[in-house]
């Protein structure tokens, strides 16, 4: 993991102090709400329906075990004792008081956290893709340069006033586990048939109310030049994104209404423009940062597919967590390992501070003291060897933290909604619940194979529901709470935005719905369909039917 | 929220130190739990208590005040929109969270979806 130098400690030491001041001088009188909203807003606190908000960044999602303590720490001191994931791979606390951010910022600094740049119009945390230097396909590890688009982008003081917010993901893989095309702008390493690797760069994407696809601005980028490029692509965003209507201000727009063509013109004569005076980073500071990455010490071990399978036979529930929470590591004898923070009728996201406490131990007892944040709003020990997941499972099992659902109907993404949320136009956690509760067993949820089911409370989409294989938007009509169904998006490489199926149903007739959308996906697919396969052959004729015929 | 013409209304704000939802009460002290919040009936009225409103925003005590629909019986104050009754009780799925208001005996929270 990146540590951080003198420069790094400073510099967050130095920002939590002035935020220190703006805060004791906001009680004071001395500064307005309307003149600290953007300074609060910049250091991550917002003002929500029943307190303050404090969101904190996890670079890339990668977290020691120091850090989770620590996270736990803060949620039991200054907080309800639990912490809230979300899907940019940060963390939200739900109930601080204003007067006590200060010392939790501060807190947080000791273990080289902060809450800068986690909201207002600049570059926001860099997400990845979680299975970073573990993963099997992966064509090389993102998150050295993620840690150095991080530095680039902290304070960067061209960036600090952009038209709107700008969200960076970046992959390594030939899957995309980041959903890097319903970003600003995404990066995605791959190797050109020369056998370099460089990025491919896309920019564009995002959801909210006006979802788009992040289109490809630089086929090959060689991977020395990823920061002037970025800075061109951002010179070009500040001056020519708009500012006269914020829903129209993101870079998608301008990418909409400019055309990828003449953007990319744009974008590549700022690029020779600037390359003349923009130092290239030295090779020397990337491997220094590459070297914060290197893998632990694994031992030379062998995979143990006998004995996870004898294993698997004689405890079922062991068995259906290995097929679904457990994904192939690149290390022999290795295995990455998904905990799943959606326990049956739970609170997608959540965590106690207790559990946060128990992943950090068990962490260090079954790993290398390292934890990731998927943008799934689940947990990942990277790096546990085969012949100890049985034991790991049943430690999970005993704080109720081994839900077999990873990738399954109610591993749901899920924004806070109105149970949380100033913005939200209905609640949306609680349909999470009543359809994990509705598709409960894990046989059935095995038997109906991969399906995610996202949900947004308003059209911001932070539930990422437009790329959801089942997206669910809450709205209200007429002082009720609804919900909109649509079927058929995807966040991967080959994304796609989910269509609406029609007129939106009410509270109590959602959960139903969406039992009739996956009984009808059941009846029609061909062997080894999963729902997005069946939809993409069928389109949405089927389920409307299925949906509205009694209408 | 949008406020109607008509009808009994209430004011609304965040308290500053913590950011929690208050009510304007009595004598102008901000209550915690809605039953306790001063209910006007015209729009004259609204104004006069939201001059006092703004009077606490510039001591530093609440932010952003803002008017509410109710609909009162006895005691109880329960606001008309579902926004508002999940602000004045807490999130509905966690409701050892909740304050206790009268009009909490009313709600189906945490939820009445079926299962």
């Amino acid at each position: 993991m990146y540590q951080y130098d003198g420069f790094d400690q400073e510099f967050v030491r130095q920002r939590s102090a002035q935020f220190r001041d703006q805060v004791k001088r906001r009680l004071s009188g001395a500064l307005s709400e309307a003149e600290f909203k953007p300074l609060r807003l910049m250091n991550g606190v917002y003002l929500e329906l029943h307190a303050y908000l404090l969101r904190v960044a996890i670079p890339y999602g990668t977290l020691s075990s120091q850090q989770l303590k620590r996270l736990a720490m803060i949620g039991r001191k200054w907080d309800r004792g639990y912490g809230h994931f979300t899907t940019r791979q940060n963390i939200q606390f739900n109930w601080p008081k204003l007067e006590d951010i200060p010392d939790m910022l501060d807190s947080l600094a000791e273990v080289e956290m902060h809450a800068i740049q986690t909201s207002g119009a600049c570059i926001r945390n860099v997400t990845a893709d979680q299975f970073s230097g573990v993963a099997k396909d992966e064509i090389e590890d993102p998150r050295p340069w993620a840690e150095i688009i991080r530095q680039w982008s902290s304070l960067h003081p061209e960036f600090t006033f952009l038209p709107r917010k700008f969200k960076v993901s970046i992959t390594g893989s030939s899957e995309d586990r980041a959903a890097i095309k319903v970003h600003d702008i995404g990066l995605a390493l791959k190797k050109n048939d020369h056998g370099d690797i460089g990025f491919e760069v896309m920019v564009g994407g995002g959801q909210g109310r006006t979802p788009m696809l992040a289109q490809t601005i630089r086929d090959f980028l060689p991977k020395s030049e990823i920061l002037p490029y970025l800075e061109a692509i951002m010179r070009v965003y500040n001056q020519f994104g708009r500012r006269d209507n914020k829903y129209k201000a993101r870079i998608k727009i301008l990418v909409h209404e400019t055309g990828i063509e003449k953007l990319r013109s744009l974008v590549e004569a700022e690029y020779e423009a600037l390359r003349a005076s923009f130092i290239d980073l030295p090779q020397a500071e990337v491997s220094r940062i590459q070297n914060f990455f290197t893998a632990p010490p694994y031992q030379n071990l062998e995979d143990q597919e006998a004995l996870l399978n004898q294993q698997a036979q004689q405890n079922t529930g062991f068995g259906q967590w290995l097929q679904a929470n457990r994904t192939g590591h690149k290390q022999p004898g290795y295995a990455v390992v998904t905990i799943s923070l959606k326990p049956i009728g739970g609170i997608p996201g959540d965590i106690s501070s207790d559990q946060m406490d128990y992943v950090a131990d068990l962490s260090e007892r079954y790993g290398f003291g390292e934890i990731r944040v998927t943008h799934e709003q689940n947990l990942v020990l990277p790096d546990i060897r085969q012949d100890q997941l049985f034991d790991l499972y049943q430690d999970l099992v005993s704080q109720g933290l081994a839900t077999a659902n990873a990738g399954l109907i109610s591993d749901i993404i899920s924004c806070p909604g109105m149970d949380y949320c100033a913005l939200a136009t209905a609640r949306s956690i609680p349909i999470a619940q009543a359809l994990s509760r509705r598709f409960e067993d894990i046989t059935s949820q095995q038997n109906i194979g991969p399906l995610k089911i996202k949900i947004s409370g308003c059209i911001n989409a932070c539930g990422h529901h437009h790329v959801g294989h089942i997206g669910i938007l809450g709205l209200e009509r007429k002082g009720e709470e609804h919900y909109q169904l649509s079927l058929g998006g995807h966040a991967g490489f080959e994304a796609s935005i989910g269509k609406i199926v029609g007129p939106s149903f009410k509270e109590h007739q959602i959960v139903d719905a969406v039992e009739t959308v996956v009984q009808t996906y059941l009846d029609l697919r061909t062997e080894d369909e999963i729902f997005l396969d069946t939809y993409r052959r069928l389109g949405d004729t089927p389920f409307k039917e299925a949906l509205y015929a009694a209408a | 929220m949008a406020k109607k013409k008509e009808g009994p209304q209430i004011i609304s704000a965040h308290r500053l130190r913590d950011g929690r939802p208050v009510f304007l009460g009595k004598d102008v002290i901000w209550q915690d739990i809605i039953d306790n919040a001063v209910i006007v009936h015209s729009e004259k009225d609204l104004e006069t208590l939201m001059v006092e409103a703004k009077n606490s925003v510039e001591k530093q005590e609440v932010v952003e005040p803002y008017a509410l629909s109710v609909t009162h019986e006895g005691n109880m104050i329960r606001p008309d929109h579902y926004r508002e009754r999940i602000r004045a009780l807490g999130p509905s799925i966690l409701p050892e969270f909740h304050l206790q208001p009268s009009f909490a005996a009313l709600e189906s929270h945490p939820t009445h979806l079926p299962e």
